[in-house]
């Protein structure tokens, strides 16, 4: 848990329960919620005010989806670390996000007990 | 090989076979009948000859029979013989000095001296006898007339060639014919004897051909007086063998004898031919023989020649009559006709090539046209026309059948391409299916989701229990969406499946638009939007009251999810001349016309968004759709970007309720 302290972190996801089970989930694992968002245009500005060690980004959302938003992200940051959540089975708009500069991916259908776990295997193995 | 090519190919073939057979037939009959004709004319002139011939000769032997018993010529052989005897040294010599070598005329008119004026006996009785006898030789045709002593002198000649005044038994001539003449005579001195020797070459004419017949002479007293012979001129028989009537051009008749001579000169000769060798000689010698006939034979140049042959005889001695038809000239009528049948058949051929193709033509074409047809419906090309000549034949009969064949094929195609369009339309609506599960299942998974996780959480983690609350409503908010969305579905599937039958009941539908927004005026109140509705004075229609419910219910729900807080959504429901129409219209953000046909379809979830967060499952306004399908009604929608939405149902005042049902499955 020592590991998570403190590691900033920025929630982008347009179902408000996703969002409210996400960051009940991640606050209790020992990280800090800077900032939720519900789109990606919404994610890209509180990115820029709160530069989360990590941002959490979904793919499929109004105004602006998860694939423009982690391309600005990526131009205005480039060390942005980025995780996306996806669904099953839209491997190729995921390869799109890996080449865009996303760190890897984190799957919707995860037990909500595992995603804080698998958050920290990527940021490890990311330093 | 091709009808067209067959058929005339065939008609001209049997007619020029009938052209060629029965012309070959006709010329070899009309050729064997020439020959045969050929043939019996050659006879026939033969014959003529012969008996012309043998009438001439007769008439020789009747003329030295006359002579010989003439007392004129008796007369003057006993004087001759007389004169003779009473010449002064050699008769033989004074007689030629004084009749060849002085006499006054040429050597060649000799005879014109009717006595020399010796004045001696002999010249006397010459001045009596020789205009007569020198008379008689040119009327009778004769070359000569020889008297002789009992001794063999030749007392007399008309023509006083080399031989006269010779001795005939022993002088310088008397190795010849007239020699023989003389002597065979003389040995068979009784009275009618005549002896007769063939044309044959006689040194004293330098050669020439000569022929004797002689018999001896007696007086009165049958006491006798030696020989009288004639010396034949070739000319009458000459004369009697150039006969040429049915000889044509090249036609000849030989005289020849058993020397295998040709004793008179032939129709047309380059030069005399009289005792040259006959020809051909087995013809002469089958005739010489007594043979008669006639046959065809291949000359050396190749030309045929008709050869006919018979023989004559004549004082024991026989000749034979050659005759030589140049066949060319025979069959020249068969040759002219092979001409003629050469043309014509070659303007037979023509003519009936020009028929049979003709015919041929009429016969094949509509065949042939047939065959295309045939192989253009087989190639299944159906505008092909099939052409309707109304024949009342086989080909008729073929039309029609082929009209059957392509109308059956036009069926066929028809049937093909509905099942085809049919097949089309069930993959795309398993493809939809799939897409539309595919959707269902997403839609699904993220509720599900959020349940499975918060209640997790719930269980791991100590939230408090204000946090609990708020987790349980969220699933219980949840499991709302997930509610309504699987209604959605069952009902979208419902009527997909046509398993979706109306309620057909008579009611008012400005009451139903009064309850129902009623119901959501709760909603809308909490967003700040109020709702008007104007409504007609409208009779009762019928329809189906839990199902227009839920299309009401579905527009004005989207009206208050899409409207701004703070604003009015306007409701009406008008009477029309066939329908009542229901609209609600909203003033929020309205839809992009590149979308606005794509409202009614499943799962498109268009780029409007409500405007308070609220849910939607994308299915709503395609089973509205449905619903108002089923009733025999249109929706309708109309947009103007920022300024609202206007959707419109109309229900039709007095609904088909069978068709409407039916139409939409």
């Amino acid at each position: 848990m020592a590991d998570s302290d403190n590691l900033s972190i920025l929630l982008v996801d347009d179902h408000v329960t996703q969002r409210l089970m996400m960051s009940t989930a991640l606050a209790s694992a020992g990280f800090r919620i800077v900032g939720q968002a519900e789109n990606g245009r919404d994610g890209v500005e509180k990115f820029m005010a709160h530069k989360p060690d990590i941002t959490l980004l979904d793919i499929e959302m109004p105004v602006m989806n998860g694939i423009s938003a982690l391309k600005e992200i990526m131009a205005a940051d480039p060390k942005a670390f980025v995780l996306m959540m996806s669904s099953v089975g839209n491997t190729d708009i995921i390869d799109d996000c890996l080449m865009a500069g996303a760190y890897h991916y984190i799957r919707k259908d995860l037990p909500v007990n595992e995603v804080a776990p698998a958050i920290m295997d990527n940021w490890r193995k990311a330093r | 090989m091709r009808l067209t090519i067959k058929y005339p190919l065939t008609i001209i073939t049997m007619a020029l076979a009938a052209a060629l057979v029965t012309g070959l037939v006709a010329y070899q009959i009309s050729e064997k009948e020439l020959r045969l004709a050929a043939e019996r004319q050659s006879i026939e002139i033969l014959e003529s000859r012969k008996a012309a011939l043998s009438r001439y000769l007769k008439s020789i032997e009747q003329d030295l029979a006359l002579m010989a018993t003439n007392r004129t010529v008796q007369e003057a052989l006993g004087e001759f013989t007389a004169g003779w005897s009473t010449i002064d040294g050699r008769p033989q010599d004074r007689l030629r000095t004084l009749y060849v070598d002085k006499n006054p005329h040429p050597s060649n008119a000799h005879e014109d001296l009717d006595q020399a004026d010796d004045g001696s006996a002999y010249s006397r009785t010459h001045g009596r006898f020789h205009s007569w006898f020198r008379q008689y030789i040119e009327e009778r045709s004769y070359h000569d007339i020889y008297l002789f002593d009992t001794k063999g002198n030749l007392v007399y000649t008309v023509l006083k060639e080399a031989d006269y005044a010779t001795n005939l038994e022993n002088g310088r001539w008397h190795r010849t014919d007239l020699g023989h003449a003389f002597r065979t005579t003389s040995f068979n001195k009784f009275p009618g004897f005549q002896a007769y020797y063939d044309f044959k070459a006689y040194p004293p004419r330098q050669n020439e051909p000569a022929s004797f017949l002689a018999t001896p002479v007696f007086d009165s007293d049958e006491n006798y007086l030696g020989v009288l012979a004639f010396q034949m001129q070739l000319d009458p028989m000459d004369e009697i063998m150039q006969v040429s009537a049915g000889m044509g051009k090249a036609g000849r008749v030989y005289l020849v004898g058993l020397d295998l001579l040709i004793r008179n000169d032939p129709k047309f000769p380059k030069a005399s031919e009289v005792l040259k060798a006959g020809d051909p000689t087995e013809f002469v010698n089958l005739a010489l023989e007594g043979v008669a006939g006639a046959r065809e034979i291949t000359g050396a140049k190749g030309d045929e020649v008709l050869i006919a042959y018979t023989s004559v005889s004549f004082a024991g001695q026989a000749w034979a009559i050659i005759s030589e038809f140049d066949l060319i000239e025979v069959l020249a009528p068969v040759t002219e006709m092979r001409r003629v049948m050469i043309w014509a058949g070659l303007f037979i051929g023509l003519l009936v090539t020009i028929v049979g193709v003709w015919f041929a033509g009429g016969l094949s074409r509509p065949i042939v046209t047939m065959t295309n047809i045939m192989q253009r419906l087989a190639e299944r090309d159906l505008d092909v026309e099939v052409p309707a000549s109304g024949r009342a034949d086989e080909i008729g009969a073929m039309e029609k059948t082929l009209v059957v064949f392509k109308e059956n094929a036009v069926e066929r195609q028809r049937a093909e391409e509905e099942l085809s369009q049919a097949n089309e339309e069930l993959q795309e609506l398993n493809e939809l299916k799939n897409k539309f599960m595919g959707m269902a299942a997403h839609d699904l998974r993220n509720p599900l989701g959020a349940i499975r996780g918060m209640s997790q959480l719930i269980v791991d983690l100590d939230l408090g229990e204000e946090k609990e609350k708020e987790f349980i409503l969220s699933i219980n908010e949840v499991s709302d969406q997930m509610l309504e969305l699987l209604n959605d579905l069952l009902d979208v599937s419902a009527i997909e499946s046509g398993n979706f039958d109306l309620n057909w009941q008579a009611a008012d539908i400005g009451e139903l638009l009064k309850n129902r927004i009623e119901l959501v005026s709760y909603s809308a109140e909490a967003k700040g939007i109020s709702i008007s509705a104007k409504i007609d004075d409208i009779p009762f229609i019928e329809f189906d009251s839990a199902r227009i419910n839920q299309v009401v219910d579905n527009l004005l729900t989207n009206a208050v999810k899409f409207s701004p807080p703070d604003s009015v959504i306007d409701t009406e429901v008008r009477l029309q001349d066939t329908t009542i129409d229901v609209v609600v219209r909203d003033h929020g953000q309205g839809i992009p016309a590149h979308e606005i046909n794509k409202v009614f379809t499943a799962f498109e979830k268009l780029s409007a968004k409500p405007t308070a967060g609220e849910k939607s499952t994308g299915l709503g306004l395609a089973i509205v759709k449905r619903i108002v399908d089923a009733h025999g009604g249109t929706i309708g929608v109309e947009s103007v970007s920022s300024e609202g939405t206007t959707f419109t149902v109309s229900l039709l005042r007095r609904p088909n309720k069978n068709t409407a049902e039916q139409s939409d499955g």
